[in-house]
Parts: structure tokens; C-alpha cells; sequence
């Protein structure tokens, strides 16, 4: 089972990603905003609400300041002026001089920005200001001296009032905080909505490649369930009419080849006995040929060979129709191989032309009269279609009996050697009238599958062509047999 | 495009984190006014100064000088300041007597107060009101409310450097 998230490249893996990344930027873009916003509206309120109320106090109480005041005087006035709600100080100056209040109470100096504004510009001003990690607001206030005519000008006096924004500051930190303790569950829901996502889309197409693949192996009677309405239901339900059009197709082609196949073995079976009289009538015929005139001896003979060619070609066709029926039946025999196949050659007459080359004492279980067949038929096509000289050569390998043979002929045409084994194929189309029915091959082929092995034709390097026979020295229930005893 | 939203995330994310500087920035508003007047120290019950406006200063306080607020000081308190259970430390002096009140440095320094009396015989609080009620005529004519070392002299003694600070005060009523 590969990891939970799947293959790298894979769709779940895509789609966790996908989900993760937009769940994180959405909670990211959200938190960023709302802070901002929480931020700017605690902060506006609490600035606005310090700096009016200040202005106002100020303008309210100045008139009830004795002037000059003396230190009671000014500290009721600076009293009076102090925020009971949050940490805050009150100074008065005036030009350099420091009148009263407690500077070290906040330990936050007035900005000279802020001096600047309401000293020169005779204004109220604020600023704010960063001191050890806390924000400070400093409120400035101008108070306009009234002097007496004959007494000098006095320059204002200016009051001003350092609060500080801790709280301010700790409330904005707090929806930070909630955004960010927040992320993580964030995350991990997007995760499993992703998953949850993938497997929905992930069962239904891997149940089609599972569907798809035992189809490719041959089961056409593979169906997948149709769940829902969406595109993989539609594929579902294209998949299977597409296989239910394979099967029927395949069903149609299986039952006229076995059609096809049935009415080949009936025709040979019922030309049988027209053969035989045929054959009994030519024996007669070419008997009697010495004693008849020139053409008369000439097609005597001519339809004799061709009557036997057709017995032949008849008693082939019924030999394929019989493995075609599964009919063929494998009667093992513990033989030597090599003096089976010299007593193929022998009885053919092709000791001469035929060169052999055997180990002794290769022993195996398998059917001689079969055996018989295969060798001569290779033998007999490397004879008439390869060259000579035809050397055929045997070898034991593990559990297998190997025999090779090759020709020194022109060799196979490379487009000829797909279809060889076809039946009726013949290479060379001008040996049509060949002793050959065309389906040697293909019995000895037949033959060769029966036993278990396998049957393959190639070019030799040196040129020629090789068949080369492999067949299992034991059959499967002699291998049990060897086992038991 | 997927590589785009880290360096987008950042961005947001620096641009605002924290509560940061800002301003100075005006606030609308009339500044207020107070009115410079010197007042006359008096002593309340509780052994404090307290000060009150002048009757002459609170028709018409021009020309404000240390010299006349001592002499209206020294004139006694009237009915209307014994109303507001204000009373003197000093001794009475009769019309008279007319203090003479010099000073050091024109707009700014000490001042020297002579009086008709052995200023060492004054209790503290008549030296307070001395002392406070010349350095507030003093501070309304050099338009600066800063402290004043006022030495008094008299009888052939000196007393001081003393500044208003040093004595207790109680806040006064508004004009």
C-alpha cells in the first residue's frame, strides 16, 4: 500500500495540496484583514475618545486655573486631567522650563514633533510613539497666557498628556493570536476534506483501471458498477456497453470459427468413402497402364498420384480437425529419442541426405507416432524447401528435449516467417502444385503444443534456416509419478 | 502562479503587525485662555497659603508690580477675604509705612524685598505670604511663572533666598 497521500504526482496528492494551499492563503488573507481592521477601529476609538476628552478637559478647566498657579494650583489642574482608566501622566511646560509633572511616571519624553505643533502652530496635536515594545499617545494642548497691559508677553503654556495604548495593543495582539491557534485546525480540516475528496473521485477510477485490466486479460465478461450521475458513471456505463460489445463479438467470431472448423471435419469425414472407391478405382487404372496407348497411360498415372495427393490432403485435414476439437490425444511412451528420430529418417529413405548428430542415452516420455510425425515433416520441409546438407541435432537441457533442425538453404523471407506455422500458408507460391498439402507445419506444430513444448522457426547466422523443437521430457503426471515412487 | 502567494502572504503579513508610530497630527479646537492676574497670598486655617485676587487688581490689573501687591498685602486682609476664612500672618502696618520693594535683574533673577520691619521676627507662613505674594506680581510682569529667589531684608536683617515652592499651598478659587 503506497503512502496515504498517495503517489507524488497522483490525484490525491494533487488535490491535498491544492485544498492545504487555498485554506492556508484564505485563512491567511482572512486573519491579515481582520486584524488590520480590528486593529484600526480599537485603535481609532480609543485614540479619538482620549484625545477629545483631553481637549475638552483642558479647554473646560483652564479657566478655574488660577494664573500664576502655584503648586496646589497645578496639581489639581493635572489631577483633574488624568485618565483613571489606563496608565497615563500629565506635564505642563512652559518655553524650556518643566512646571510640574511627574516626568519619570511614564518615562515616555514629549515628542519635539509634537512640541513643534502645538507650540508654534498654537494647536492641540497628538502623537504616537513606540517606547520598550508599548505604544504611547501623547496629547499636546496650548494654553494662551492673557497678560496684563505693562506686564511682558508671556509665551503659552502647553499641557500635555502621555497614555498609554498597552491594552490597545494587547486586544489586537489577541485576534493575531486566534488567527494563528486557528491555522492548525484550519489545516488539518482542509486535509481531510481533501482526502475525503480524493477517495470519492479515486474508488470509482480505480475500480475502472481494475475493470479495464482484467478485461485486457481476457474477461470480457467484466463489469463495472454504475454508481451516481456524474462523468465517471457515464464512463462506468460506456465500459460496460463497450464490453458487452466485445463479448458478443468475440462470442460471434468463436462460434463461426467453430463452425468453420466443424464443417471442415464434416467434409473430410463424408469425403472418405468417395476417396476410398477413388483410390480402389486408381489402383485398378494404373495397373492396367502399361497396357494402355500414351495419353490414356499419361492420365491414368496423373489422376492416381493426384487421388492419393487428395487422400493425403483429406487425412491432414481431419488430423487438424481433431485438435481443433480437442479431440487429440497424447499417448506417452519412455523412448530413445535419437533412435526414434534415425528410424523416422530410415523409413523415409533419407539416411543419405540427412546428417545427425545425437548424444546417447537421451530418454524422455512422449508419443512416438507424434514424434514421428513432427521429425518428418521438418525434415522433409528442410529437404524440399531448404538445402542440403539437412543436419539435425539433439540435446537434453534440464527438464527439456531439444532438437534442431537446420538446412543450408536460402533460409526463411523475413515477411514468410510470421505466418509460417498458418495453415494452407504456403512461402513460395510457385511450389503450389507441391507434394505439400500446406498444413505440415501447422500439424507439426499442433503436435508439438500437445506435448507441451513449443515450436520455433529462425534464420541461422550462416545462413539456412533452424526449426527448433523443445518438448518436456516428462509429462505432468509422470513428474508425479517420479515423485511418488 | 503558485509560487506567487508566499512572497503575497509576507507582504500583508509585514505590513501591519503591531500598533506603530504616527502623527503628529492637528486636533481642532480653540486653545483656552487663562488670565495672567497677581494675587495676595493669605493664610488659611490649616496653616496653608492660600491666594486670592486683589481688590484693586480685580478692577483693572494693570502695571503689576511686586512693590504695590506687598503694600496691598501688608494693608490686611478685607471683610471679603476674612469671608473665605483667610487670615494674616503678618503684622498690621499703617498706611504709612510704605514698603520699599527693590529687585535684581530686570526680567529675570532674584529679588530683594525691603520691609519696615526685623524681618527675622516673621513666622514662616508671614514669610511665605511675603515671598509668594511678590513672586506671583513678579512672575505676571515678566510673564514667566518660573520660581523666584526673593531674600528679604529689613530691620537690619536679611532673610532668605526663599522661593514660593517651599511653602505649603492650597489651590486657590478662580478669578
Amino acid at each position: 500500500m503506497t503512502a496515504w497521500w498517495g503517489r507524488p504526482r497522483g490525484l490525491r496528492a494533487r488535490l491535498v495540496t491544492a485544498f492545504v494551499l487555498l485554506a492556508a492563503f484564505s485563512t491567511t488573507a482572512t486573519a491579515v484583514l481582520t486584524y488590520r481592521q480590528a486593529r484600526s477601529s480599537i485603535l481609532d476609538r480609543s485614540q479619538s475618545a482620549l484625545t477629545s476628552d483631553f481637549r475638552n478637559q483642558v479647554a473646560a478647566l483652564a479657566p478655574t486655573l488660577s494664573w500664576p498657579a502655584n503648586e496646589a494650583d497645578l496639581a489639581r489642574f493635572m489631577d483633574r486631567l488624568v485618565p483613571r482608566t489606563r496608565q497615563a501622566s500629565v506635564r505642563v511646560v512652559q518655553s524650556t522650563t518643566h512646571l510640574a509633572g511627574d516626568a519619570s511616571a511614564s518615562g515616555v519624553p514629549v515628542p519635539d514633533e509634537l512640541r513643534g505643533r502645538v507650540r508654534g502652530q498654537n494647536s492641540y496635536g497628538y502623537q504616537r510613539v513606540v517606547d520598550g515594545g508599548v505604544p504611547w499617545l501623547v496629547v499636546g494642548a496650548p494654553v494662551k497666557v492673557k497678560q496684563p497691559t505693562g506686564a511682558k508677553a508671556s509665551a503659552p503654556v502647553e499641557v500635555y498628556l502621555t497614555a498609554s495604548l498597552r491594552t490597545e495593543q494587547e486586544d489586537t495582539t489577541a485576534v493575531l493570536d486566534a488567527a494563528r491557534n486557528g491555522a492548525l485546525p484550519v489545516a488539518l480540516a482542509a486535509i481531510l476534506l481533501a482526502l475525503l475528496s480524493a477517495r470519492r473521485v479515486l474508488r470509482p477510477v480505480r475500480d475502472l483501471g481494475r475493470a479495464a485490466r482484467d478485461l485486457a486479460e481476457g474477461r470480457l465478461d467484466t463489469r463495472v458498477a454504475v454508481k451516481g450521475k456524474d462523468e465517471l458513471a457515464d464512463l462506468a456505463g460506456t465500459f460496460n456497453k463497450s464490453a458487452r460489445e466485445l463479448e458478443s463479438t468475440v462470442e460471434e467470431l468463436r462460434g463461426m470459427e467453430a463452425k468453420a472448423r466443424r464443417f471442415a471435419a464434416d467434409v473430410s469425414h463424408e469425403l472418405r468413402t468417395p476417396l476410398s472407391v477413388m483410390t480402389a478405382v486408381t489402383d485398378v487404372l494404373e495397373e492396367e497402364a502399361p497396357s494402355m496407348r500414351g495419353d490414356a497411360a499419361t492420365a491414368a498415372g496423373l489422376v492416381g498420384s493426384e487421388t492419393r495427393r487428395l487422400v493425403r490432403l483429406v487425412s491432414d485435414l481431419m488430423e487438424i480437425s481433431r485438435f481443433d476439437a480437442g479431440a487429440a490425444e497424447l499417448r506417452r511412451k519412455e523412448l530413445d529419442v535419437a533412435r526414434q528420430i534415425t528410424a523416422t529418417v530410415q523409413s523415409r529413405g533419407w539416411q543419405e541426405r540427412v546428417r545427425t548428430c545425437f548424444p546417447e542415452g537421451v530418454r524422455a516420455g512422449l508419443d512416438p507416432r507424434r514424434l514421428d510425425v513432427i521429425t518428418a515433416n521438418l525434415v522433409g520441409n528442410a529437404l524440399r524447401h531448404g538445402g542440403e546438407p539437412v543436419t539435425v541435432t539433439l540435446r537434453s537441457e534440464a527438464e527439456d528435449v531439444v532438437i534442431e533442425v537446420a538446412d543450408s538453404g536460402p533460409g526463411i523471407p523475413g515477411d514468410a516467417l510470421p505466418h509460417l506455422f498458418d495453415r494452407f500458408y504456403k512461402a513460395d507460391t510457385a511450389r503450389s502444385r507441391s507434394e505439400g498439402s500446406g498444413l505440415g507445419l501447422a500439424i507439426a506444430r499442433e503436435n508439438v503444443l500437445l506435448h507441451g513444448g513449443e515450436l520455433t522457426a529462425a534464420n541461422r547466422p550462416e545462413g539456412g534456416a533452424v526449426f527448433t523443437v523443445r518438448l518436456p521430457s516428462r509429462g505432468p503426471e509422470q513428474n508425479d509419478e517420479g515423485s511418488r515412487s | 502562479m503558485r509560487k506567487l502567494w508566499i512572497p503575497l502572504v509576507s507582504g500583508l503579513l509585514a505590513t501591519g503587525c503591531g500598533i506603530g508610530t504616527a502623527g503628529p497630527d492637528r486636533l481642532d479646537g480653540t486653545p483656552a485662555e487663562v488670565t495672567a492676574i497677581p494675587r495676595l497670598y493669605w493664610v488659611t486655617h490649616d496653616g496653608r497659603l492660600r491666594a486670592s485676587v486683589g481688590a484693586e487688581y480685580a478692577k483693572q490689573p494693570s502695571e503689576p508690580s511686586a512693590e504695590q501687591a506687598v503694600r496691598s498685602l501688608l494693608a490686611g486682609p478685607t471683610e471679603l477675604v476674612r469671608a473665605t476664612n483667610l487670615d494674616t500672618a503678618l503684622p498690621e502696618m499703617t498706611a504709612g509705612q510704605l514698603p520699599e520693594v527693590t529687585a535684581q535683574g530686570k526680567d529675570k533673577g532674584p529679588l530683594t524685598l525691603t520691609l519696615p520691619h526685623d524681618v527675622s521676627r516673621l513666622s514662616k507662613l508671614a514669610v511665605g505670604q511675603l515671598v509668594c505674594t511678590a513672586w506671583s506680581a513678579e512672575a505676571v510682569r515678566r510673564g514667566d511663572i518660573a520660581q523666584i529667589e526673593v531674600t528679604l531684608s529689613g530691620g537690619g536683617r536679611r532673610s532668605g533666598p526663599h522661593r514660593c515652592a517651599d511653602y505649603p499651598t492650597a489651590p486657590g478659587p478662580s478669578a
